[in-house]
């Protein structure tokens, strides 16, 4: 299948050619500069927006925009850009896919959103497909969500907006897959499709995500009145509040939430849940389960498991279980003694113990089979008579009475934080 | 029409192989059926257990399973239960065989060789009183005693306090050598004036159906210490090492995979058909050696009899022993199986048995999961602590459970378990009692160690179509033939007329070879 990318070697872009390709179709990027060799290049550019659509091309995928808001390219542009493919698109009969944005509507509190709005009415009416997706995140840096990151690794506290905008993610992977998908259909034309998470969460929660599941830093969450980026905004003035980004935010303050749970399933895409999006693969699951599986032998066997020790406890957890961790907390994590404090009776019995109680038990069975585990268990290395065996059990009898201890005097509530599941199944 | 075959023998188990031999001795055509599928186990680990520990890094295949077995049952009453070299053992049984249970453990096997793949090698004679008011010839089961026993191989003979008790050492080989916590009870047993014992107890080396002479193919066992998991030596005794033997007799035939789901009488003998291999096979007898509880429903089926039958099990006890004085010794391989066994009085007419067991060929995890400490410090406290320590398990006889099997109008068989009203009390008068005997020998048994298994959990089921010589329905008479309906008989541990606090696999056996040698001389005299 031929398909048609205009903005290929933007952030979204790039990641959407790459999986068309993977899939073994015909990609041709247009873009003002050619970036990759894989793909055929048409020059193209938003302000003279001349292409020649190739005989034969199923789709034609828009995503070039001027994002930068500061009126490099006028909204007049864009629209006049965004007829001219749509005419050329009808004329080679091939489908276009317009890539929109949340904020787009008549009364838009700003030229991008309403320029947006204008720009989706003429898609649907030739017969297009609209894809307004909420906030993308994942992959490379890039866009909005670069931006962020980059603040967040640079400053060591999170602003926690009151009142806090909402926001609805899409991993950009998760987009790329919908559009391509939109773009294979016969069934999808003429409408308007809403992509993000279907409950949205907080800004201050994405960047608290961006910190723990990207860059693993521990950031202070600080509660901010909105109030007072208003005041720094007026003190800045429009260019400067444009340049440092502020004007986004606003805009995000001011969004409505979509619902998007029609359109998920019209294109029959599963979001995956964020932490497991903010790492660099794209996919998370398997890390965590893994770092979860090293937490417990460890904490079972008092050394390093090896790893084919550790690939069995995943497959294990795969087989047996869900396949997702539950211990998600850099504490148990880098010191996994401290499982020590969860690992009783008192804790493992109430609800949100049993699942680690399990894996406890896994963890223990799976340890015990392996030669590390032979010697640990069966103390096959101890043979140092009665004195010293005697002392060796004295040493356990107190440093389990000291741990004990410990829990006792640390509030349950902590304890329980320590495994909450903080990875949601469905973002 | 004439029946296919002279014989069908419904199981492979001890009494089915059994059974079989004086069958296809004398000449009889005979069909043994079993529910064996062709899926294999993991093989047996080969080679010396420490050193496998030590140093394989495979290990995980024998004992967890390439598919996570011992991790899907992790909550089964018994390691055997969930080590991968005994799944095919015990899979699929109670829903093959259409058996519910309510506060009940019911295990059974389809596999060739039934329950004794698994089995814990256990053997006792019951002596004459135990079948009393069954006009039984006694020395006619003594005879049968002494070719299974001959048969199976079994070791332990020696001249101790057991040695009545057990009525077994006629038969037996020399014991296999203990560990050293063994010999040290032992010794200190031994030492231990008479006066100073505790009358109701006493001990002496197990009876075990393992060799410690090479017999047959069969090597004596080497103390590889892979009891549990599989022996490569097959010094353990399994019914399916008879399957061979069998098959040298022209008219053996042997088919596995075949679940006998219903059973009927016609004008010219007995119908078995199989609906998951859509096979009928017919023969003039018919023997059920199903294991108790198959067998059980299988012929409460045919007699359409569907009033509640009592169901005998052992009430079990396991409690684990220390000895301080052998704190810090080294790990050394040894017999899994029971090393020294002990019969305890709890009242007249009640006596327990028991038996001693290396901690070493088990798995540790067992311990660690019922330890009150945290994961960490339970493996801590086991590494260094289970060394001196030694595993006991003991059964009460079989009177004191109150279970029931009950036909129901879907063809099931419903298992009730309930335990007499006593049993509670003589468990604990068992605790108290065994304390005191091995303090004596300066062992102590650990404080919250003795734990009581669930109802079925002994795996002993019996005694529900039991042998009388009464006509009751719902009852065999003395050669296992199912009150009602001749030519069918039941020659598995569900004749037996009662069971006892002993291991009763050799006298399910040595009952089927006896019902055999009967029924040949019926089927001769008739032609």
């Amino acid at each position: 299948m031929k398909i048609l990318i205009t903005g290929a070697s933007g952030y979204i872009g790039e990641r959407l050619a790459a999986l068309a390709y993977k899939e073994g179709h015909e990609i041709y990027a247009a873009s003002r500069r050619q970036t990759q060799s894989n793909y055929k290049w048409l020059p193209f550019d938003l302000n003279a927006p001349v292409l020649d659509i190739p005989e034969g091309t199923r789709a034609l995928v828009h995503l070039a925009a001027d994002t930068s808001h500061n009126k490099n390219t006028s909204a007049d542009v864009e629209i006049e850009a965004t007829k001219a493919l749509i005419l050329k698109a009808q004329r080679s009969n091939s489908k276009l896919i317009f890539i929109s944005s949340q904020t787009a509507s008549p009364d838009a509190p700003t030229s991008y959103g309403r320029t947006k709005w204008h720009i989706e009415q003429d898609v649907i009416a030739a017969g297009g497909v609209v894809i307004r997706p909420g906030q993308v995140y994942g992959g490379s840096e890039r866009g909005l969500f670069g931006t962020l990151s980059s603040l967040v690794r640079r400053f060591p506290a999170i602003p926690i907006l009151l009142p806090a905008p909402l926001i609805q993610p899409i991993h950009v992977d998760d987009l790329a897959a919908a559009i391509l998908t939109v773009a294979k259909s016969n069934d999808l034309k003429g409408e308007v499709l809403s992509l993000g998470a279907k409950t949205p969460v907080s800004f201050g929660k994405f960047l608290l995500y961006i910190a723990n599941y990207k860059l693993y830093q521990s950031r202070l969450p600080i509660p901010i009145p909105v109030a007072l980026f208003s005041l720094i905004s007026s003190i800045l003035g429009k260019k400067k509040t444009a340049q440092v980004g502020l004007d986004r935010l606003f805009s995000l303050l001011k969004l409505k939430p979509m619902s998007t749970e029609d359109s998920l399933e019209r294109v029959g895409l599963t979001l995956r849940p964020m932490a497991y999006g903010m790492h660099r693969s794209g996919n998370g699951r398997r890390r965590y389960l893994l770092v979860e599986g090293k937490t417990l032998l460890t904490y079972v066997l008092k050394v390093k498991p090896a790893l084919g020790l550790l690939k069995r406890y995943l497959q294990a957890i795969e087989t047996l279980g869900d396949g997702h961790a539950v211990v998600n907390s850099r504490l148990l994590n880098t010191f996994p003694s401290a499982v020590s404090l969860v690992d009783n009776h008192a804790f493992l019995r109430h609800e949100f113990g049993k699942e680690l109680s399990w894996r406890l038990q896994i963890a223990t069975n799976l340890a015990e089979a392996s030669p590390q585990g032979a010697n640990v268990f069966l103390g096959l290395r101890n043979s140092r008579g009665f004195s010293r065996t005697f002392v060796a059990l004295g040493l356990t009898v107190i440093k389990e009475v000291s741990w004990r201890l410990l829990a006792v005097f640390i509030n349950p509530l902590i304890l329980k934080r320590l495994l909450e599941r903080k990875i949601a199944r469905d973002a | 029409m004439t029946p296919d075959f002279d014989v069908i023998i419904v199981g492979s188990g001890p009494a089915g192989t059994s059974a079989a031999y004086p069958l296809v001795k004398a000449g009889l055509k005979v069909l043994m059926l079993d529910a064996a599928s062709s899926a294999r186990s993991p093989e047996v680990p080969k080679g010396s257990y420490l050193d496998n520990r030590a140093n394989e890094s495979r290990q995980w295949e024998w004992m967890i399973g390439r598919s996570f077995h011992a991790l899907s049952n992790m909550d089964a009453v018994s390691p055997k239960l969930k080590t991968p070299t005994h799944e095919q053992t015990f899979k699929k049984f109670n829903e093959s065989n259409g058996l519910i249970t309510e506060n009940f453990i019911s295990v059974g096997s389809l596999a060739t060789g039934g329950l004794s793949n698994a089995w814990g090698c256990g053997v006792a004679r019951f002596p004459k009183e135990d079948f009393a008011d069954l006009n039984i010839d006694y020395s006619d089961f003594e005879k049968s005693y002494a070719i299974v026993a001959r048969r199976m191989g079994i070791s332990g003979n020696t001249a101790d306090d057991l040695s009545d008790y057990f009525g077994v050492d006629e038969w037996a080989q020399a014991p296999i050598a203990m560990d050293r916590l063994h010999d040290r009870l032992l010794t200190k047993y031994n030492k231990l004036p008479t006066a100073s014992r505790l009358p109701e107890f006493r001990m002496g080396r197990s009876r075990v159906a393992a060799l410690s002479r090479d017999q047959g193919d069969r090597k004596a066992c080497d103390l590889s210490g892979n009891c549990l998991w599989g022996c490569h030596n097959n010094a353990l005794y399994s019914a399916h090492q008879e399957i061979p033997t069998l098959k040298v007799y022209p008219g053996f035939t042997h088919i596995s995979g075949v679940l006998v789901d219903s059973i009927s009488k016609n004008a010219d003998g007995w119908t078995v058909s199989s609906s998951n291999s859509e096979k009928t096979f017919s023969a003039k007898r018919l023997l059920l050696a199903a294991g108790t509880l198959t067998s059980t429903r299988l012929a409460l089926d045919c007699l359409k009899y569907t009033a509640p039958v009592s169901l005998q099990a052992s009430p079990t006890a396991a409690f684990l022993l220390w000895l301080p004085k052998m704190l810090g010794t080294p790990r050394t391989q040894t017999l899994g199986l029971g090393q020294l066994s002990f019969s305890l009085d709890l009242e007249p007419g009640v006596t327990a048995f028991g038996s001693t067991f290396s901690t070493t060929g088990l798995p540790i995890s067992e311990f660690v999961i019922r330890t009150p400490l945290s994961k960490r410090y339970s493996i801590e406290l086991m590494s260094n602590l289970l060394s001196s320590c030694v595993v006991g398990n003991v059964f009460l006889p079989g009177h004191l459970s109150e279970h029931t099997a009950t036909l129901m109008p879907d063809g099931k068989l419903k298992i009730k378990g309930a335990e007499h009203a006593d049993t509670g009390a003589l468990m604990k008068k068992t605790e108290t009692l065994l304390r005191k005997a091995y303090w004596k020998l300066g062992a102590v048994l650990m404080p919250m160690s003795f734990t009581v298994g669930k109802p079925g959990a002994d795996i002993h089921y019996s005694a529900t179509l039991p042998m009388s010589s009464t006509s009751k329905l719902g009852t065999t008479n003395k050669i296992g033939e199912v009150n009602g309906l001749a030519g069918l008989h039941v020659v598995d541990g569900a004749v037996l007329p009662k069971l006892t606090e002993k291991s009763h696999t050799l006298t399910i056996m040595a009952n089927a070879d006896r019902i055999a040698r009967a029924i040949v001389c019926e089927m001769q005299s008739s032609i």
